[in-house]
């Protein structure tokens, strides 16, 4: 694909999505700079990938600032994109959720990911594009596998994403979601029970498979890249159509 | 292998931009309008390397759009790809003063032209067993109702709806379907729509676009190129878990 930018910075780099996205934008060319609180991870993503790493949790604001700075010294440029793909899924009925779990889930999955948008568009140059990820699980309601905390900020990112599209439009930065359905990454707790997983996928999911991290790392690197430059606050489902069925 | 891929209004504005993105892309690319013009357009494009033709048909005409379907099928490699673009404005009357001819026009080519056209291509991509993807372009003014433009609002957001009955129905086959919403793109019907404020307004046309821009968060208009990447991402395999699905393609103006 054309048009890429010249580096990325990427969150929750150390596993899944984050790291398929490294990966994809490190085949394409591009400069790139993982962030993970999980080290471990992250060695593994800069080993598999080339991708420049450090080791930060986004829910701490000081080290974020340092983090985005740090990349911008890496790059010796101004950030072009970000792929914020940091992000925890718990699953809990809502009478078991303290307002502490909340919180804290709230600022790992919006507060995090607010303050890597942020400081990225700061330093950002013109035409930049940040992808925020949200989930097919802000469209709608799971009995399954609730997870009330993680629903409502995942729909705190649609949101976000739509505000800072609109804020940040006349400096140049788009931003924009990817909204995955079904996803087979360490996240999914869905495949440890194989039965449950296949009537899921019968009934739930019109292309009757999983998606995997790398076709939601396509979808980011289409929204990063120059082919998208007149698309800012949009929400870019990849479900398999799961969330029209 | 080279694949092929229909693109329906090609002649001229977003259709000619989309047909040939993906002429640059590697496709086969056969061009369909119901202006002569897509011959010329067609040649232009056509670089030698790839099969590229241009062929004429009004997709009202649901027998037609069979007819040249299966003409494509036999003259070109396997049909993956179909963008139906083609589509009119239709009145700009209030819909209470709107003539039920004018109205059912624009469901004709708008709304039944993408159906005949898909009725025509899908048996050939269920055949091929290759799979497939199908674009629809449908409009902003689908997402979101005009005072003026009910018809045309009617026949987009119903244009959706149908892709994502299709991409259900469709999905156990690999056919993918998808749709792309324009926002206020610099074409023809776009200038027609934009003298209609200069003139309410009785304000220059370069302000009355000017006017249209500053509702824009991103600042300027779409071009044909914004929505022939979009097309050419949805027809590759880089969007092989996207279904059902409508991209705005607006410069942010849908949140404003």
């Amino acid at each position: 694909m054309s048009s890429m930018p010249s580096n990325v910075i990427v969150t929750g780099a150390g596993s899944g999505i984050g790291r398929a996205v490294c990966d994809l934008a490190r085949q394409a060319g591009l400069k790139v700079f993982g962030i993970d609180r999980d080290s471990q991870g992250l060695s593994e993503t800069a080993a598999l990938t080339g991708a420049e790493v450090m080791t930060c949790d986004v829910t701490y604001e000081t080290g974020v600032i340092s983090a985005i700075s740090a990349a911008e010294q890496y790059f010796g440029e101004s950030p072009a994109a970000l792929v914020a793909a940091a992000g925890v899924y718990r699953i809990s009925p809502a009478f078991d959720i303290s307002a502490a779990a909340f919180t804290d889930l709230v600022n790992i999955n919006v507060v995090g990911a607010f303050v890597t948008a942020r400081e990225v568009a700061r330093r950002a140059s013109d035409g930049a594009s940040i992808v925020l990820i949200a989930s097919m699980a802000y469209e709608g309601g799971d009995t399954n596998e609730p997870a009330a905390h993680y629903t409502a900020s995942k729909g705190a990112i649609v949101s976000l994403t739509r505000q800072l599209a609109v804020e940040w439009a006349d400096r140049g930065v788009r931003v924009n979601a990817v909204s995955p359905g079904v996803i087979h990454t360490p996240m999914l707790r869905l495949v440890d029970d194989p039965v449950k997983a296949a009537a899921y996928l019968e009934n739930g999911v019109p292309l009757k498979r999983f998606g995997t991290a790398v076709e939601v790392a396509q979808a980011c690197m289409f929204l990063v890249s120059g082919t998208s430059s007149y698309i800012t606050g949009a929400i870019l489902p990849v479900d398999g159509g799961a969330t029209i069925s | 292998m080279t694949r092929t891929a229909i693109v329906t209004g090609a002649a001229r504005g977003l259709g000619r931009g989309i047909a040939t993105r993906l002429v640059a892309d590697g496709w086969a690319v056969a061009l369909i309008d119901q202006s002569a013009e897509v011959f010329n357009t067609a040649t232009a494009l056509g670089d030698g390397t790839q099969q590229v033709s241009g062929f004429v048909l009004d997709v009202s005409a649901p027998q037609v759009c069979m007819d040249v379907v299966t003409r494509i099928a036999d003259e070109f490699p396997e049909i993956a790809g179909l963008v139906n673009n083609a589509g009119i404005g239709g009145p700009s009357t209030l819909v209470h003063e709107t003539e039920p001819d004018a109205f059912r026009r624009v469901i004709e080519v708008n709304l039944l032209g993408p159906f005949h056209m898909a009725r025509a291509v899908v048996p050939h991509m269920q055949g091929h067993g290759l799979g497939g993807s199908i674009v629809n372009i449908t409009s902003i003014l689908g997402q979101q109702g005009e005072s003026g433009t009910g018809p045309y609002s009617a026949s987009k957001g119903g244009l959706a709806l149908l892709g994502q009955s299709m991409a259900m129905e469709l999905a156990p086959d690999g056919i993918r379907v998808n749709s792309i919403a324009p926002g206020n793109m610099l074409t023809v019907m776009h200038e027609e729509h934009v003298q209609g404020i200069a003139a309410a307004q009785q304000i220059s046309y370069g302000e009355a676009l000017a006017q249209v821009r500053a509702t824009i968060p991103l600042g300027r208009h779409g071009t044909a190129e914004d929505i022939a990447n979009t097309a050419l991402w949805l027809l590759s395999a880089d969007s092989s878990y996207v279904t059902g699905q409508t991209i705005g393609v607006n410069g942010g103006v849908i949140l404003t």
